[in-house]
């Protein structure tokens, strides 16, 4: 065999991952060819000196960017990988965006959104446009999410015991009380900010309990009783 | 997988800028030693690092906990830095070498042997001055202590282009630091 051969069992030996055959071979080598000794020396300073090498530390001024940059992201509504509905509003094309969406959605939302949105589109309401729109979208893309996560739960809800079934209907119940609260405050008071605010706790906590009680359902199905009893801890908590 | 990261990641998800920060504090060390010898310079180190908890911030949700929430970080600035070095690497008008291809080592005949003594100084420029791809296989195993099989997974390339990586940065290394280039 030649040096070239040799070579590629260098960093192998320096690493210590060659077996008995190939480290006998490579030292009968080394023991008469200087230059190959004289990479296994220098490979075995380099992997010394990468031993010793000192920790950086980020600037101060990298976490103040990054809370600033945080500050800034809009808020996630639906929890489920970082979906931001109103992303794609850029702000110089938000209007028009909005008023697309708000002849698009005004056939699908329900009589009492859609009376709401024709209120908006009006300009009867006294709070700005785009912010009272962003609302009823944003309320709208929630409702949307809570609607699909229930159609998945009701599928294989079967798979849980009967006990922790009612629980946590229980629990959906008591949020669902809620929503249906804070949506007649709304109607009531369409500005009314704390009633608003109300209404979207309530519904991001029926999509965080929808999406525990799909997550405890496989792992139910899958057998896995730690999984299971590390969600269902999180749901007591 | 441990319970205080899914409830960490539980908080970040719903916007506790505390726990974010503690997040950031935990893990911004290591993530930061990576990419700064990823990049190869403090200035992109920075914005790199940035970057990565910016973009776990936004994917936090889909963070289930099968991995340690380390690991999880981790893998995302890998994927982060990676983006990063290609994106260069086709700015760049110089050719270097590509992340998975099997380049050409330096001569091993031709080289004087390293000062037995390497300076952190001499060797942090040595590597920073390394062709991205070798740089990248050379900092997750020599630096960050990864075994090959793993660097492959975590590069997406084969196990033994991980340890032609490494052989080829050590090479250069060997070469830079002794003078010769």
């Amino acid at each position: 065999m030649s040096c070239q051969d040799y070579e590629a069992l260098i960093s192998d030996y320096v690493d210590g991952d060659v077996d008995e055959a190939q480290r006998a071979s490579l030292e009968s080598h080394l023991s008469t060819c200087a230059s190959c000794r004289a990479v296994v020396t220098d490979f075995s300073v380099i992997r010394a000196a990468t031993l010793t090498l000192e920790a950086h530390v980020p600037r101060p001024d990298v976490w103040r960017r990054l809370s600033a940059a945080i500050e800034a992201e809009p808020k996630p509504f639906f929890g489920l990988g970082g979906a931001y509905w109103w992303r794609a509003l850029a702000p110089a094309a938000a209007m028009v965006v909005l008023v697309v969406a708000l002849s698009w959605t005004a056939g699908r939302l329900s009589p009492v959104a859609t009376e709401r949105l024709a209120r908006v589109a009006t300009g009867t309401g006294s709070e700005p446009v785009s912010i009272v729109a962003e609302y009823q979208l944003a309320e709208q893309n929630l409702t949307n999410t809570i609607v699909g996560l229930e159609r998945i739960a009701a599928d294989d809800r079967s798979t849980l015991d009967m006990e922790t079934a009612d629980v946590l209907q229980a629990n959906l119940t008591v949020l669902d009380g809620a929503i249906g609260e804070s949506r007649d405050a709304l109607q009531k008071e369409p500005e009314n900010d704390v009633a608003q605010q109300s209404l979207f706790d309530a519904l991001r906590q029926k999509i965080a309990l929808l999406q525990d009680i799909i997550a405890l359902i496989n792992e139910m199905r899958k057998g896995n009783q730690e999984g299971a009893a590390r969600i269902v801890s999180g749901l007591n908590q | 997988m441990r319970a205080v990261d899914l409830e960490l990641a539980q908080r970040c998800r719903h916007g506790d800028a505390e726990a974010f920060e503690e997040l950031y504090r935990a893990h911004a060390g290591r993530l930061y030693n990576l990419v700064f010898r990823m990049a190869g310079s403090q200035a992109e180190a920075d914005d790199l690092l940035q970057d990565v908890f910016l973009h776990a911030h936004r994917k936090l949700g889909s963070f289930r906990g099968d991995s340690s929430l380390g690991t999880w970080l981790y893998r995302l600035a890998v994927n982060h830095c990676l983006d990063f070095l290609r994106g260069r690497q086709a700015k760049m008008t110089r050719a270097t070498d590509s992340l998975d291809e099997e380049g050409a080592s330096e001569p091993a005949t031709t080289v004087p042997s390293v000062p037995t003594a390497v300076s952190r100084i001499d060797l942090e420029r040595a590597i920073a001055r390394l062709p991205d791809g070798c740089r990248a296989a050379f900092v997750l195993h020599d630096v960050e202590g990864y075994e090959h099989n793993e660097v492959g997974r975590l590069l997406g390339v084969s196990e033994g282009t991980s340890k032609s990586q490494v052989h080829k940065a050590r090479m250069k290394l060997r070469a830079m630091l002794s003078g010769i280039a």
